[in-house]
């Protein structure tokens, strides 16, 4: 393909305004994520739906039976272990360190989005 | 959830089991990478999951500990806001007690 072609090409398909509106679109329809630059705390919703995504993507949780007020051995059916890597994955979600013995007392959704809550470094 | 075992043993191996799947993320560049080595280190623990001499539960648990710590990262991730990380301590706000007045004190 000669330059001329090329450029005219380009050119014809350029259309900068549609461009634009298509990734503000993309914007908004993406899923609330870390927010390092937010001034106050996080919302109850956002907690609430981040951590319900994170337990999305574990293969052994099943999302019928997800909700918030599930607790991960009865009625998730995780076990002990499987408990330890949800809770890595909420710390990882929430850029967080949970100490063991808190990790410990973090049984179910509901325990984990207030422990999100009542810590101001979550983000 | 009950088994055999007693409070104390099972919180230990749960922080032994996020210690361990902790380092290999320190790393593992690439998540699907780890994945299978999380898998790895999930069916070594479950291999021992049934053993429930203490003799043999301890030599297990030290050799976990040893292999651990050979395989330590050396600069592992530390969540920016807590002991060690980036953020931790930056921006202290500055002490608002009164202003206490040495010389009238008389202490030098």
């Amino acid at each position: 393909m000669s330059f001329a072609h090329f450029a005219l090409r380009t050119a014809s398909r350029a259309s900068y305004p549609r461009v634009s509106l298509t990734i503000a679109n993309r914007w908004s329809r993406l899923p609330p994520r870390a927010n390092f630059s937010a001034a106050a705390g996080l919302s109850k919703d956002q907690i609430e739906s981040r951590v319900l995504d994170v337990l999305k993507g574990f293969e052994k949780v099943d999302p019928a039976k997800l909700g918030t007020s599930s607790r991960f051995a009865e009625d998730l059916g995780l076990d002990s272990l499987d408990a330890v890597e949800v809770v890595m994955a909420v710390e990882e979600e929430f850029s967080i360190e949970i100490p063991d013995a808190e990790a410990d007392e973090i049984t179910s959704v509901q325990q984990a989005i207030e422990y999100i809550a009542k810590t101001p470094e979550a983000q | 959830m009950s088994t055999a075992f007693s409070a104390a043993h099972r919180l230990y191996v749960k922080s032994l089991y996020k210690r361990y799947l902790k380092n290999s993320l320190d790393w593992c560049i690439r998540r699907d990478k780890w994945r299978a080595e999380a898998l790895d280190i999930r069916a070594e623990f479950d291999r021992n999951r049934n053993v429930h001499d203490p003799r043999a539960l301890a030599s297990i648990l030290a050799k976990a500990e040893t292999e651990l710590a050979s395989k330590r990262h050396p600069d592992p991730y530390i969540p920016a806001p807590f002991p060690g990380g980036t953020k931790w301590e930056r921006n202290m706000p500055p002490p608002m007690r009164p202003i206490v007045d040495h010389e009238a004190h008389g202490h030098h």
